[in-house]
């Protein structure tokens, strides 16, 4: 059986409450990249409606993609994508921290003078990061500037994934930020580049992988690299 | 035992509750249009209905936390859109009055579901029951016995292995082969294939 056959086996068996836990946390991310997959979940639901003559004429309207949007457009006080992303990451502010560094870096560059610096700055920023309203943006922080569409994201209790798509040249990649300990779950293909970034509470592991030049993975890393040992 | 659609909800909503938005998003994909359904009895507008359920996909998200794992999502869901819809009217009757001191009639009963679907629509919708009952009726013997035993009498893949005789893993495969061959109906009939079929014969 062919990868997309499998991979649509296993939607079918999901719509049917019939994959285990382990199953669906491996294909969620599949299934939400996919059009295809996409489409043939709803397909499987509208057959569900037909044939409980449940089926309307609205089959053909998908709010979905505006519905992501909206939300992560939210401010953080007013999701809870946001607030599980807080509650559950406070790890996540050194993301938005790596942003913010890169600014304060490049205006106030003679006040950082050492890698301490950084470290002690950081961990002082951490709680008014993880209260700032850029807080949902977490990892775009890292490619701020460059005109990327955030695709998808994910976070679980190991780590935070992204996935990003260029428009202009249709580029895919995928950036990540696990704590060192979780380095496992980093993808080591698609020419995987990591850096560190070390705050009080830990070191975490940045990781950007996939379909775009090693420039521009170079670029993006510099942004977050501020931390690193 | 019989997996209900509230159980089959219930693995993705606790997904997203543990902040995978991917799991939300098969929610919605899942629900829309029978929501959007709904939505448009209330304000008969596509464009605003689709807003409505926008709007309460969003606030059911933002109070995931709060939704007991022994209701139905569906249910769930479906209360936020009608209250929505209704407060949407409510703050549009006030606008309404502010310009329009006498209202008329047709303001006065907006609260009121109406049925929104065009004879257009309503037939798309009969010829889309159509093409999935004909479908399933022209699957294989075996492959129809597992998605009917599935989609009518809500059996497990268990049960169903054990009233064909046959492996589960062999059940799971014919429903999903079932499934192929409706998707690709389904696919053909939104590009206007089978209203062209239909003319031919």
């Amino acid at each position: 059986m062919t990868d997309n056959k499998n991979m649509k086996e296993k939607i079918s068996a999901l719509a049917d409450g019939e994959l285990s836990d382990f199953e669906l946390r491996r294909i969620l991310n599949e299934i939400s990249a996919n059009p295809d997959y996409r489409d043939f979940w709803r397909n499987i639901h509208i057959t569900k409606d037909g044939l409980l003559d449940e089926v309307n004429s609205f089959h053909e309207s998908d709010i979905s993609k505006k519905l992501k949007k909206a939300l992560l457009q939210e401010r953080p006080d007013e999701a809870a994508i946001n607030r599980n992303w807080l509650s559950n990451w406070p790890i996540y502010a050194s993301a938005s921290l790596a942003g913010f560094f890169a600014v304060v870096f490049f205006t106030n560059f003679n006040t950082f003078t050492t890698e301490d610096s950084f470290t002690e700055l950081a961990s002082q920023k951490l709680d008014v990061a993880i209260n700032s309203p850029q807080a949902l943006e977490v990892l775009s922080q890292s490619v701020s500037g460059m005109n990327v569409e955030l695709q998808d994201f994910k976070t679980n209790p190991d780590g935070v994934l992204a996935n990003y798509r260029l428009p202009s040249s249709g580029e895919t990649f995928k950036v990540s930020l696990y704590p060192i300990k979780e380095i496992n779950k980093i993808m080591t293909n698609e020419a995987t580049k990591i850096t560190y970034v070390r705050v009080e509470g830990g070191v975490y592991v940045f990781s950007i992988s996939g379909n775009l030049s090693t420039d521009k993975k170079n670029q993006i890393l510099q942004k977050v690299n501020l931390f690193a040992d | 035992m019989k997996a209900s659609n509230k159980q089959i909800d219930l693995q993705l909503v606790k997904r997203a509750k543990s902040g995978d938005y991917q799991a939300f998003d098969l929610l919605v994909l899942k629900y829309q249009s029978r929501l959007i359904s709904t939505a448009i009895k209330f304000v008969n507008d596509l464009q605003i209905a689709e807003d409505i359920v926008q709007e309460a996909f969003i606030k059911s998200f933002k109070s995931l936390e709060s939704f007991r794992e022994d209701s139905s999502f569906y249910t769930w869901i479906y209360r936020i859109t009608v209250n929505t819809a209704k407060n949407y009217l409510v703050s549009k009757k006030r606008k309404d009055e502010l310009l329009q001191s006498d209202m008329n009639e047709e303001a006065i009963h907006l609260n009121e579901p109406i049925n929104h679907e065009t004879p257009e629509e309503e037939l798309k919708s009969q010829q889309l029951k159509e093409l999935i009952l004909h479908t399933l009726n022209s699957l294989g013997e075996d492959t129809k016995t597992a998605l009917t035993l599935r989609e009518f009498d809500g059996l497990s893949y268990e049960q169903i292995s054990k009233i064909v005789n046959c492996p589960v893993g062999t059940v799971r495969s014919r429903i999903f082969r079932g499934r192929e061959v409706l998707d690709h109906a389904i696919k053909e009939f939104r590009e206007g294939n089978y209203a062209r079929n239909r003319e031919a014969v």
